[in-house]
């Protein structure tokens, strides 16, 4: 297109071979979201009461402790992706898309890290029953 | 023009004739130089006619349950994104950090807010899997029909808004009984 500079010639027409893995990555950790919510879901159902030692106990067990920190990065590399598309979508300054991309990893990495850490020390320090 | 040419032409009406046409190409090509959309963003340089075309904006779509499942499911997915899961990482980290963090953070979620914000999210992620699962189904290709792809755009949020009230009267069923 066009007869610009080499730049101008490629430059805004998109592809950086990058979108077809993020799509099936998207549906990945789509279907891991599905498979390990619904578990929460169910899990959460079951319980008898929602008091602090008795949801000690419910963590500290490993078939709850490995769900759900699976279940956090699978959420949150999920939101990460798809926060990604929007940021793509809506911000057309590259400057300001960069550094909202940056703040986005901080966000996703952040939050998954956090999660998974309170359910560790759950997991390792909590057995009060 | 160059006096020379303009001389030709006075003798040669083929040359006056092509000379326009040459000035009249150069003149569309510098029309189509001037700014438009697409050459407004900051930081990059208009280096080449940005006359490619633009998709039309929402305004002149004829709405239907396709285009509203479409954007719930951009809408369902951020709000989860951005509220959803910074609340369930929050509790989470109330039950590790001990009983008055927990209590704090179940003081705040059955406040009439909380269980606005509560119920908000349960209908958001219906809301986003149904419509998730809407899309595996379109991405192998089937339901493109247009009255198959209609029902199902439909279905998604009543069926989301169905579940939403079930899990909640469930819970309150369990809670209060
Ligand atoms: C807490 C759970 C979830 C969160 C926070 C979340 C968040 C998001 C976000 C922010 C997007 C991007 C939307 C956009 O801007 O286009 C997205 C896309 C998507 N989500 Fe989820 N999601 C969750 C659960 C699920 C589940 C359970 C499914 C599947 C049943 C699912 C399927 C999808 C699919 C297929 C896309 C891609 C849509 C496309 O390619 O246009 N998500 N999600």
């Amino acid at each position: 297109m066009g007869s610009g500079t080499n730049i101008g010639k490629v430059r805004g027409h998109g592809s950086a071979q990058h979108g077809a893995h993020h799509w099936m990555v998207q549906r990945v950790t789509a279907v891991g979201n599905l498979a390990l919510i619904a578990w929460l879901i169910i899990s959460l159902l079951r319980l008898p009461t929602y008091e602090h030692e008795l949801l000690i106990g419910w963590l500290s067990s490993p078939l709850v402790a490995v769900p759900m920190m699976l279940m956090l990065v699978s959420i949150f590399w999920h939101l990460r992706l798809g926060l990604q598309v929007l940021i793509e979508d809506y911000i057309p300054d590259h400057g300001l898309k960069f550094g909202i991309i940056i703040l986005l990893n901080f966000f996703a990495i952040g939050g998954a890290a956090l999660g998974i850490f309170a359910v560790a020390k759950v997991a390792f320090t909590g057995v009060v029953a | 023009m160059h006096p020379e040419i303009g001389h030709a032409a006075q003798k040669n009406p083929a040359i006056l004739f092509a000379c326009r046409y040459v000035f009249a190409k150069a003149l569309v090509r510098l029309q189509r130089l001037q700014p438009c959309a697409g050459s407004l963003i900051r930081g990059q340089k208009l280096v080449k006619p940005t006359n490619r075309p633009l998709s039309p904006h929402l305004g002149i779509y004829k709405w239907g349950p396709a285009m509203l499942v479409s954007i719930l499911h951009r809408a369902t997915g951020d709000a989860l994104a951005l509220l959803g899961a910074p609340i369930l990482v929050w509790w989470l980290y109330s039950i590790s950090a001990g009983p008055e963090s927990y209590e704090f953070f179940t003081g705040i979620m059955t406040t009439i807010p909380g269980f606005i914000v509560m119920i908000g999210m349960t209908f958001a992620l219906f809301e986003h899997t149904y419509s998730g699962l809407r899309h595996f189904v379109l991405d192998a290709g089937a339901g493109y029909e247009l009255q198959t792809n209609k029902l199902w755009s439909a279905a998604v949020p009543v069926l989301a808004l169905f579940s939403t009230a079930a899990l909640w009267f469930f819970i309150s069923s369990k809670l209060i009984g």
